[in-house]
């Protein structure tokens, strides 16, 4: 597409402060479960963006199909408390297998014996990913590979992708989104 | 920076969560509230950040 037919297509300045107004209206994002966020911000047709809305669900799906729901919700946590995303830290995902108390205690996993070896391997890339992801070096991803497998290390890498891309993302709306936010253009 | 495989020749991630990941990708390129220049700045530090030279 030619870049300047892609600028045509580009909205008046005026229908994205409204966008905007919408969703601060709908009341703050920051208490809200992850889920409830992506549905106001981009399936509510206030920003119309249904589709990636709908790609999205469709890959958080995948993800938790195609990796052990216990090893990506101890991951999911270890993001979220990483991050700072409070509401994420203290969400738990239904039938993950991990136990509460591993949960609360995540982050101890490297001197908490309850933590199973294949558990340590997938926080220790975890933590190097969210840090610095170009720099995870082989012996943290060869210790995947040693409980997951090869294409168990693909998947269990695009799921990560998938987990930290949402919460990164609700991080960024709660603060964009938030009444009286520096830059806020509420009346 | 030239790597080793971490992972043999043919793995693939799980075929489903491949292609929505795939069309995330292509319905995010399809967005065009932000204007060309800016997204090309952020596609360009991204994939530097995620080191990645394709």
């Amino acid at each position: 597409m030619r870049p300047d037919a892609r600028h045509e297509r580009v909205g008046p300045v005026a229908t994205v402060v409204e966008q905007r107004r919408t969703i601060v209206r709908m009341g703050a994002l920051g208490t809200m479960p992850t889920d409830t966020v992506l549905d106001r911000v981009l399936g509510t047709g206030a920003t119309g963006h249904r589709d990636v809305h709908a790609d999205m669900t469709a890959a958080h799906d995948a993800a938790w199909a195609a990796v052990s729901p216990r090893l990506l919700e101890l991951c999911r946590v270890r993001i979220a408390t990483m991050l700072g995303c409070e509401v994420e830290a203290n969400a738990r995902t239904a039938d993950s297998d991990a136990p509460a108390e591993l949960l609360d205690a995540i982050g101890a996993w490297p001197t908490d014996h309850r933590f199973e070896a294949a558990d340590r391997a997938c926080l220790a890339f975890t933590e190097h990913y969210v840090i610095d992801v170009a720099s995870v070096d082989d012996a943290t991803v060869a210790a995947v590979r040693d409980h997951l497998g090869d294409d168990g290390v693909q998947s269990f890498v695009s799921a990560l992708l998938v987990v930290e891309q949402r919460i990164r993302l609700r991080l960024m709306w709660d603060r964009l989104f938030a009444a009286g936010a520096p830059g806020s253009m509420e009346d | 920076m030239e790597r080793e495989r971490r992972v043999a020749a043919g793995t693939t991630a799980d075929p489903t969560l491949r292609r929505a990941l795939g069309a995330i990708a292509a319905s995010t390129v399809r967005l065009a509230t932000v204007d060309p220049v800016t997204t090309e700045i952020v596609r360009m530090r991204c994939a530097k950040h995620h080191d990645c030279g394709t």
